[in-house]
């Protein structure tokens, strides 16, 4: 039993408030993503559940045990840090070891420890080397072989890949990954870049104003974002947003009179302001019509696998994507998306507004069909 | 020439700058090495040098006994200064607590108050405790100085917090980690601190005229006082006895120059 629960949890630095009554579980053996812009309380909690920092009000457990006012090196975790935090002065394996000296453990253990970390974590050549004599990567696995020397009950991330590069990102992504698969212990990872979080996670938790958000999986998540700032927040290129107004018939109406979804009839009163979205990939360009507002190009931006072409039109910014090699609009054109491409959020409240139970529509992977039309 | 002419306008202020600086230890040497009828002559050399006035000084007072009281003052003071600075700093830097930036304030304030005000109440009190005459007397009213506080305030702020939240994290306490991260790593700071204290420890006058009644208990500062007599200053045998008190300082200096020179560079203490 190592999972970890928190419950209304709050943290103030003076006047400020960082964390405000967040109630969390996370199951033994879960790797959780802890997502989120800068300033929104993701390191702080992070932080919390490692007593790094003491909490104003509320209760954390590990492994069933109430931990709130342990000392740090008593609650069985490990952290991973950002610029590893790794001790100049000590060689590697004098890094790996220190825990475990502090825990009292002989110094021929200790030895045995750190060969079997390090030949798990292909460092056995660098043990005699100080930090400053290691690159980037490689002061991140000597990191990762400190935290996972004690044999910890829960792993805490904070950041730990932005130091690097993206191509040594994707392997230590994917080396943690392995690691977790291999040892199962309770892992839980802060980043502010959603590709992380999207690709490491078993659950994300999308944070923001020192409150959570949503959590899920991470397809949950992106398919069906609970709030404005979730659906914003989460998908590259982001979901394009559209200020609408909810009508007699339940449909959302963007400004002069459009409607790109007209079958979604939302769970709203008339008048309700609304933030209808719709991501890149489910925008269906077509030809310029009356009644629809058009599209002119602006700029397109290749990045290999597909094309996201950015357009301006009646005051409004539009993105769509297609695969690399798709036909994409050259002239100006209109467009449409289907009611389960379509994401509303009540204008006030940020929420997730529901379809009319009448309506059922299946959601459905659509696939890019733009190279079917043709734009001349 | 160009090069050369510019290098000679760069030069030329440091070596007479230096000159200046180093003069009075080179008249002071020469003086110690005087005899008697040659102590007012303007020679950069004496004629017939001798060291009958080192002879005289080590007969006249118990030099060795007095040199070896300064030192374990100065060190004791220094190390005394440096362990409280630290802790003090350690506190100030990492430690939320109502008051903290009150406590700073203070702490630098207290570097204002002059010693003349101090001075009696002081002596009061160590007088009442005993101290007099003793070591401990010279060292416990200086063992914490702000000057140290707030240099290793100003290095601990900079320290990366990450490496204590890292070392916090592997268990250790905070006199651990004080003692097996942070002064290992802010080696630069507490050596030049170390060597400053160390040096305005051994130059300390008031103090132990106050506290120290016997020679053998006094420090060199005092001790040199004794060639100053009624009947006139003994010119060569103070000099010789300041020769002897900064040969230490010097030793120090010759033997550690480069790692006190750039610990001041790096710690920022100039």
């Amino acid at each position: 039993m190592n999972g970890i629960d928190l419950s209304a949890i709050r943290k103030r630095f003076g006047e400020t408030e960082v964390v405000k009554g967040l109630d969390l579980t996370i199951a033994e053996g879960e790797f959780l993503v802890i997502l989120g812009p800068s300033g929104c309380g993701k390191s702080t909690l992070l932080r919390l559940i490692a007593g790094l920092e003491d909490v104003t009000q509320g209760r954390i457990r590990i492994g069933g045990r109430d931990v709130t006012h342990e000392e740090p090196g008593r609650r069985g975790c490990a952290m991973v840090f950002q610029n590893y935090a790794l001790y100049p002065h000590m060689t590697v394996a004098g890094n790996m070891a220190y825990g475990l000296k502090v825990a009292g453990v002989p110094r021929r253990e200790r030895a045995e420890r750190v060969a079997r970390i390090a030949g798990m974590l292909e460092l056995g050549a660098l043990l005699d080397r100080r930090p400053h004599e290691l690159s980037g990567g490689q002061r991140q696995r000597v990191a990762m072989g400190r935290a996972m020397i004690r044999s910890p009950r829960v792993f805490l991330f904070d950041e730990p890949l932005s130091n690097l590069d993206a191509k040594l990102r994707a392997q230590l992504r994917l080396d943690i990954k392995r690691l977790h698969r291999d040892l199962g212990t309770t892992s839980v990872f802060v980043t502010h870049d959603q590709l992380e979080a999207m690709t490491m996670a078993d659950r994300m938790v999308v944070m923001n104003g020192g409150r959570i958000e949503q959590a899920g999986t991470p397809q949950e998540i992106y398919r069906r974002p609970a709030t404005r700032f979730v659906a914003g927040f989460i998908g590259a290129p982001a979901m394009n947003i559209f200020p609408a107004l909810i009508d007699e018939a339940g449909r959302a109406m963007v400004s002069g009179g459009w409607y790109p979804c007209p079958d979604a009839v939302w769970a709203l009163p008339p008048g309700t302001e609304v933030d209808l979205g719709v991501r890149p990939a489910d925008v269906l360009p077509g030809a310029p019509a009356p009644g629809r507002p058009a599209f002119t190009p602006d700029v397109s931006e290749d990045v290999g696998t597909e094309v996201h072409l950015h357009a301006r039109g009646a005051g409004l910014d539009l993105t769509l994507s297609a695969p690399a090699g798709a036909a994409l609009p050259q002239n100006d054109f209109s467009v449409s998306f289907p009611a389960a491409a379509a994401h509303c959020f009540a204008g006030e409240s940020g929420q997730r507004a529901a379809l009319r139970p009448t309506q059922k529509p299946e959601r459905t992977d659509e696939t890019w069909t733009a190279t079917s039309l043709s734009f001349t | 020439m160009k090069a050369d002419t510019r290098r000679l306008v760069v030069h030329a202020p440091m070596i007479v700058l230096s000159l200046l600086a180093v003069f009075p230890v080179w008249w002071m040497v020469v003086t110690s090495l005087k005899p008697e009828n040659e102590i007012f002559s303007t020679r950069l050399w004496p004629a017939s040098p001798s060291l009958e006035n080192y002879a005289y000084v080590l007969d006249a007072i118990p030099m060795i006994r007095i040199l070896w009281n300064t030192f374990a003052m100065a060190a004791a003071t220094a190390l005394a200064q440096v362990l409280t600075g630290l802790c003090a700093a350690y506190a100030l830097t990492r430690w939320r607590f109502r008051g903290s930036g009150i406590a700073q304030g203070l702490i630098a304030l207290s570097w204002l108050v002059p010693f003349q005000l101090t001075m009696i109440p002081n002596y009061v009190l160590a007088t009442k405790l005993g101290m007099l005459n003793t070591i401990a007397g010279l060292v416990i009213p200086n063992a914490a100085a702000a000057f140290a506080v707030l240099v290793l305030t100003n290095a601990m702020r900079s320290f990366p917090k990450d490496l204590i939240d890292a070392a916090r994290m592997d268990g250790a306490g905070h006199l651990r980690v004080l003692c097996e991260v942070v002064v290992p790593n802010l080696r630069a700071p507490l050596a030049s601190l170390g060597v400053l204290a160390f040096i305005s420890a051994w130059n300390e006058y008031f103090w132990p005229l106050l506290l120290t009644r016997r020679i053998e208990d006094t420090v060199v500062q005092i001790g040199l006082q004794m060639f100053m007599t009624q009947e006139g200053n003994q010119w060569g045998a103070m000099m010789a006895a300041a020769t002897l008190a900064s040969l230490p300082i010097l030793l120090l200096y010759l033997v550690l120059h480069r790692q006190i020179i750039d610990s001041f560079m790096r710690s920022g203490i100039r």
